[in-house]
């Protein structure tokens, strides 16, 4: 079964598949003696982004290599019966059984939710753990699982990302934080929370001393931080992201959100939408940036205590939204529209924006050693 | 002229008694009765019509003798009668005796059997709720204080006094990373908050091939620049 990345998500030049070095969701307890194997193999500490729209592991081996384990954050319902559990298992797609229902999870989900024209169902909804999904935990615990095996040294620290309270929805993610960071210490993990937007900072502002403004463009939000070497000054989310695009695309083509995204990640460049799909989701992809920049703009301009940067400052934008052709483009041209309070030398997309949170959290772990 | 008979106390001193209920209790169901009139009557008729016959070949003193006789036949024959009918109410009233008495023995027998019931219910109640006193318990509040924590996402006024106190204390350290502006990478420390643990551990024993199928590993560059920045950075340089 092709992963869903391999086309629309253009995985980044580099980056090949290796062999799994790490045992699934089998014995996650106890110290182990595949800890004591994998211990002289990688650092210690991991980087973990918790995303509404997918979940990526970080680890570094001892040559310095960074190693990255992906998931689609969602999942489906299929037929609980054996010959579909055998062959969901030749066809390499991971199931759980839960109450009698089985659930194919990750990628194949989002696949098989494209080809029986149905809508995945979503562990986590706006960036944060979904109130109205009664299988959100066991699902994610499992998913975690497999990302993240066992640790390999006693209390692991593992960096993992949280949103930042929204600026335009009346949440907060104090729940979420605590949710995630009991399922990591179930799977022997000491969690450590650290915003999305300053581990943008942590992955992509290294040669600026860490000061710059890191944007997160996730799924259910994009989150942003202002950093000043290294120590956020100012972090905050707004509540649309990917999804939103998503959602409004799909209602004016009269079509499932899921074949929304697929539409969305197949190619899609922004400046040179092909047909009517491309045109709905170029639309709403211009109103979502404009309305982040709005959004921050306001936000900036209300902010006690905003740094005076001596120097102009640099923009990195990072995350799966922000990976569609032309994005960076379309940023520009509505940042130019508006007279943003902060003084900007450049803007520019992360290396590895599918990525970068978890490795921006992946170097806060390992500094944490 | 000898004495005259009088047939209706005869017959009212010779009947006994029996009420219906001794009737019914007896298994009779239906009686015939005979008027007393008709009673007396018909021996009267009797008498008349024997004596009327041989009235031409006895004597006056004769008659007299076998008024007297009949008399005597119709007494003995109701004392016998009476004297049956008690033998038989007798009998009746001991075997109405016996079965009230064996009732009441099976009565007693029944409230013994339903005191050693109840006891016997209390005791297994009793130790089975000793054997599970805190998983029980745990097991309710947590049932409870999941399904109110899934159903809101915020914490309820019944909500476990843990679960407000681990939140409160996640409320604060936000308030001041707001204040800071950003994540820290603080340990967030909420191990007893019994609520979320039951969230989660809801499906720990889950039918699942995850542990045979393989997730994808890639290679991403490398993070050492930053890495080494940073450090160098946390240790006072420029």
């Amino acid at each position: 079964m092709e992963n869903i990345e391999g086309g629309a998500l253009e995985v980044q030049p580099g980056v090949e598949a290796v062999p799994s070095s790490e045992p699934a969701l089998a014995a996650v307890a106890a110290p182990s003696a595949a800890m004591a194997n994998n211990a002289c193999n990688f650092a210690p500490g991991r980087g973990l982004d918790v995303g509404t729209a997918n979940l990526v592991s970080s680890i570094q081996d001892l040559q310095g290599n960074v190693a990255i384990k992906i998931q689609r954050n969602a999942f489906i319902d299929v037929n609980a019966d054996d010959y579909t559990r055998n062959m969901l298992t030749k066809l390499n797609v991971q199931y759980v059984v839960i109450d009698g229902r089985m659930i194919v999870v990750g990628d194949p989900a989002f696949e098989l939710a494209n080809i029986l024209n149905k809508e995945t169902r979503r562990p986590m909804k706006d960036g944060v753990i979904s109130p109205n999904e009664v299988d959100a935990m066991p699902i994610e615990k499992i998913l975690l699982a497999t990302l993240l095996g066992e640790p390999n040294y006693p209390k692991e620290k593992v960096y993992f990302s949280v949103p930042a309270d929204p600026i335009d929805a009346d949440f907060n993610v104090v729940y979420h934080k605590g949710v995630f960071s009991s399922m990591l210490k179930k799977l022997n993990f000491t969690p450590k929370p650290l915003q999305e937007g300053h581990a943008v900072v942590f992955s992509e502002l290294a040669e600026d001393d860490f000061t710059g403004i890191g944007i997160s463009c996730g799924g259910g939000m994009f989150n942003i931080c202002v950093s000043y070497k290294s120590i956020p000054a100012l972090g905050f989310s707004t509540s649309r992201g990917g999804d939103w695009i998503d959602r409004n695309v799909a209602t004016v083509l009269g079509i499932k959100a899921s074949r929304a995204t697929a539409i969305k990640e197949r190619g899609v460049n922004l400046l040179n939408p092909r047909n009517r799909e491309e045109e709905a989701v170029e639309i709403y992809y211009r109103n979502l940036i404009s309305y982040a920049l709005e959004s921050i703009k306001a936000r900036f301009e209300s902010a006690e205590g905003m740094p005076s940067f001596p120097e102009p400052v640099e923009i990195v934008c990072a995350g799966g939204t922000s990976m569609i052709g032309g994005f960076i483009d379309i940023f520009q041209d509505e940042f130019e529209s508006i007279n943003f309070p902060i003084e900007i030398k450049n803007i520019r997309r992360a290396e590895d924006p599918l990525f970068t949170v978890s490795k921006g959290l992946l170097v806060a772990a390992l500094s944490d050693e | 002229m000898g004495k005259q008979i009088d047939i209706n106390r005869v017959i009212r001193g010779s009947a006994c008694e029996v009420s219906l209920d001794s009737l019914t209790k007896r298994g009779v169901k239906q009686v015939k009765v005979v008027n007393q009139v008709t009673i007396t009557k018909l021996i009267s008729q009797t008498i008349d019509t024997v004596l009327s016959e041989r009235q031409q070949e006895i004597s006056a003193t004769e008659r007299e003798k076998v008024l007297e006789m009949a008399k005597t036949q119709v007494n003995n024959l109701a004392r016998k009668n009476r004297e049956q009918d008690q033998r038989t109410i007798g009998d009746l009233q001991q075997a109405n005796q016996s079965l009230t008495m064996e009732n009441e023995r099976q009565a007693t027998e029944i409230q013994r059997l339903q005191t050693e019931i109840a006891r016997l219910s209390s005791s297994e109640r009793s130790n089975l709720s000793a054997a599970s006193a805190n998983a029980g318990a745990v097991a309710q509040l947590l049932t409870l204080v999941g399904a109110q924590l899934q159903q809101s996402q915020t914490p309820q006024a019944n909500v476990d006094q843990d679960v407000l106190s681990a939140l409160n204390t996640l409320n604060a350290k936000v308030e001041k990373l707001k204040v800071a502006g950003g994540g820290g990478g603080a340990e967030v420390n909420v191990p007893d908050n019994v609520a979320i643990e039951f969230l989660i551990n809801k499906d720990d024993e889950v039918e699942t091939n995850l542990n045979t199928v393989e997730v994808k590993q890639k290679t991403a560059g490398d993070v050492k620049g930053a890495l080494d920045k940073l450090k160098e950075l946390q240790k006072g340089g420029d």
